[in-house]
């Protein structure tokens, strides 16, 4: 989740933004889930920069991008059909990321847009008809992020929540569009001198507001297939993030992992049946060196370790989607 | 932190003694030398790595001397002087995980005094009779290279007794500051989630109290020496930091500087001890926000006084008492 960090002081004076900058390393980021048959799982491993797909079981593990050494391809959100993914890339780690799009097997890649030059183009998410991405575009070198939407072919951008640096400086992550496609749901970092919250926009940028407490420090939301609620994680500022699900309109806050801490589920995706959450956990790492993928069922249990990192490997960003299911 | 001791040693302390019984003995104040360090070597910042030495010299900007003589990549930072003016307590990960050191204000007789694998001890300050400190006992968190939660603890100045102050729930509370009655303690966290905020307690650790708003992000508190400030600054996490007091009930808040260039800041305040003057870092016209120098000025943040130190990233100042003949 976390993300860039402009920094005090010259760098002196730090802050909470700092463990987030720590935890940038280990980022997740959006992908909204839509109701359909239960398919394959996306995600990245932050050490290789490369994106996979998987079967929920486990099997029918495929790489899906093959970047040169130092390219990153991150954050991948399946398109509802299950046909087309959507991800962030950077050739060079010099390279602002964009946001480039595939087919479900890897092939035909192609850039959606790449315009405003030093830009970054991260987390991108597509909305529920297929034709509308929204994505987080931060301002150059350590900038802050607003949220912007774009046709699915990449025309018609614009920006659904203003840039605030400065003094009021705000970062808004991680953008995922309600499944009835009327509201944007994201993280917002330090509004008001506040660690995140999630807050939901109308599609339009009419009318943000916050669905967590503060004392969350909530991010990366994914909404259920249902649109009833929310999943994220928490503890942006620090370590020991746990996975919790809320309504929509701030009610009915639910845990679903329990306290690790210092260990972190972090990054969760909705299963297309709503029943669900894939996320990324450290918590077989006491260096917190590599993640794990899991799934748990939305009470808590019935839970499985579907896709391992082991030693020097970070699985991070599953995005469950409807794509159909390779033979093991 | 010094602020606090030599006013409680100082103006306070003789109020104390003609109004009511002291809680603490305390001395009679007069503003003395200046403690300083380099660079930001504290748990909130995820780059430890940074260099600092600690040093002190004449308000004037006159008789600097280098108090500590650590290995380029080993850190002495954050001194605080004791009441009395005759010690100074500071941080520093010299013989491994940081940890509160005392010495003499020559620098004769370090004293590791805290400190040990998996743990950093930081903001090491004195209470106003000298016979205690306060720091910020942080677990490391293992990887990560960072710290993701800091208790505040208590130990004797013999580095006997340490406890647990504050250690509910996981955020960094940092900088605890001993009013000048020994009756409460200041300190600055990330609770509830907020990217910095005062806080107050009873000095048991008890009944924890918030009083800034989550907008200021404040951070670095310092009581007056007659206990009715707390000077701090706001903007933890941005730029463009100033100077703020507020009463220990939260009322009255009052800024002090007015800087307004999007990238200069007046922060890491302190009183001087008879609380007519604070030292600050104002990095105006600093090369990179690099610094030699630190500022004096007036309690009211008027009469910005600049004090070359010619360190290189000159950054946390402590303002000491003059040690009684």
């Amino acid at each position: 989740m976390i993300q860039p960090r402009r920094n005090a002081v010259a760098g002196l004076v730090l802050s909470l933004g700092l463990a987030a900058a720590v935890w940038g390393a280990i980022a997740t980021s959006a992908h909204a889930t839509y109701a359909g048959p239960v398919g394959r799982i996306a995600f990245s491993d932050y050490t290789t920069g490369q994106i996979y797909a998987i079967n929920p079981d486990g099997s029918g593990l495929r790489q899906l991008t093959h970047g040169k050494p130092g390219s990153v391809s991150d954050s991948a959100s399946w398109s509802p059909d299950g046909k087309q993914l959507i991800y962030a890339f950077s050739p060079t780690p010099e390279t602002p990321a964009r946001i480039w799009a595939m087919r479900a097997n890897g092939s035909h890649v192609h850039r959606l847009a790449g315009d405003a030059k030093g830009f970054r183009d991260l987390a991108p998410s597509y909305g529920p008809n297929g034709r509308i991405i929204v994505y987080a575009r931060c301002q150059p070198g350590d900038g802050v992020c607003a949220i912007w939407r774009m046709g699915a072919d990449g025309s018609d951008r614009g920006p659904l929540t203003p840039y605030r640096a400065g003094t009021h400086e705000t970062v808004d992550f991680d953008p995922v569009i309600s499944p009835d496609g009327s509201q944007v749901a994201f993280a917002r970092f330090f509004a008001g001198g506040v660690a995140s919250r999630i807050f939901v926009v109308g599609i339009n940028g009419g009318h943000p507001h916050a669905v967590t407490p503060a004392t969350l420090e909530a991010n990366a939301p994914d909404w259920s297939p249902s649109g009833n609620r929310l999943a994220f994680g928490t503890s942006s500022q620090r370590v020991g993030s746990s996975l919790f699900t809320i309504g929509s309109n701030g009610k009915g806050l639910t845990r679903v992992t329990p306290d690790r801490y210092p260990q972190n589920a972090i990054g969760p995706t909705f299963s297309p049946r709503g029943d669900r959450l894939a996320f990324a956990d450290d918590r077989r790492y006491s260096d917190h060196c590599c993640l794990d993928l899991f799934s748990i069922g939305l009470d808590g249990k019935r839970e499985r370790r579907f896709a391992p990192g082991g030693k020097g490997r970070g699985l991070v960003n599953p995005a469950w989607g409807s794509a159909p299911l390779l033979a093991p | 932190m010094s602020s606090r001791l030599r006013h409680a040693a100082g103006i306070a302390g003789l109020l104390c003694l003609v109004l009511a019984p002291p809680a603490w003995a305390t001395f009679p104040g007069t503003n003395g030398r200046i403690a300083f360090s380099q660079g930001p070597i504290f748990p909130e910042n995820g780059e430890l790595s940074e260099h600092s030495q600690v040093f002190t010299i004449e308000p004037s900007g006159t008789g600097l001397r280098q108090l500590t003589h650590v290995d380029d990549n080993r850190s002495a930072a954050l001194p605080d002087w004791s009441p009395d003016g005759r010690r100074i307590a500071f941080e520093s990960n010299q013989s491994g995980a940081f940890g509160i050191w005392v010495m003499n204000a020559d620098g004769s007789d370090q004293k590791r005094l805290s400190g040990r694998k998996g743990f950093g001890d930081f903001y090491p300050s004195w209470s106003p009779d000298g016979t205690t400190l306060l720091y910020s006992h942080c677990p490391e968190v293992i990887g990560l290279g960072f710290f993701s939660q800091c208790d505040i603890n208590a130990m004797n100045a013999d580095g006997s007794g340490k406890e647990a102050l504050l250690s509910m729930g996981r955020w960094r509370n940092t900088r605890p500051q001993f009013s000048p009655d020994g009756r409460q303690i200041a300190f600055g966290s990330d609770r509830g989630g907020l990217q910095g905020a005062i806080w107050v307690m009873r000095a048991d650790g008890s009944s924890p109290r918030r009083l800034t708003k989550p907008v200021l992000r404040a951070f670095w508190p310092d009581w007056s020496p007659s206990g009715d400030r707390i000077l701090f600054s706001d903007n933890c996490c941005v730029q463009r930091s100033n100077l703020y007091t507020i009463r220990p009930d939260g009322s009255g808040l009052t800024k002090l500087t007015a800087v307004k260039a999007p990238s200069v800041n007046a922060t890491f305040p302190s009183y001087s001890p008879d609380g007519t003057e604070i030292s600050l870092f104002y990095d105006k016209g600093c090369p990179d926000g690099i610094c030699k120098s630190f500022y004096t000025a007036d309690s009211s943040g008027d009469g910005l006084t600049r004090v070359f130190t010619g360190q290189a990233d000159t950054l946390i100042t402590d303002w000491g008492a003059e040690p009684a003949p």
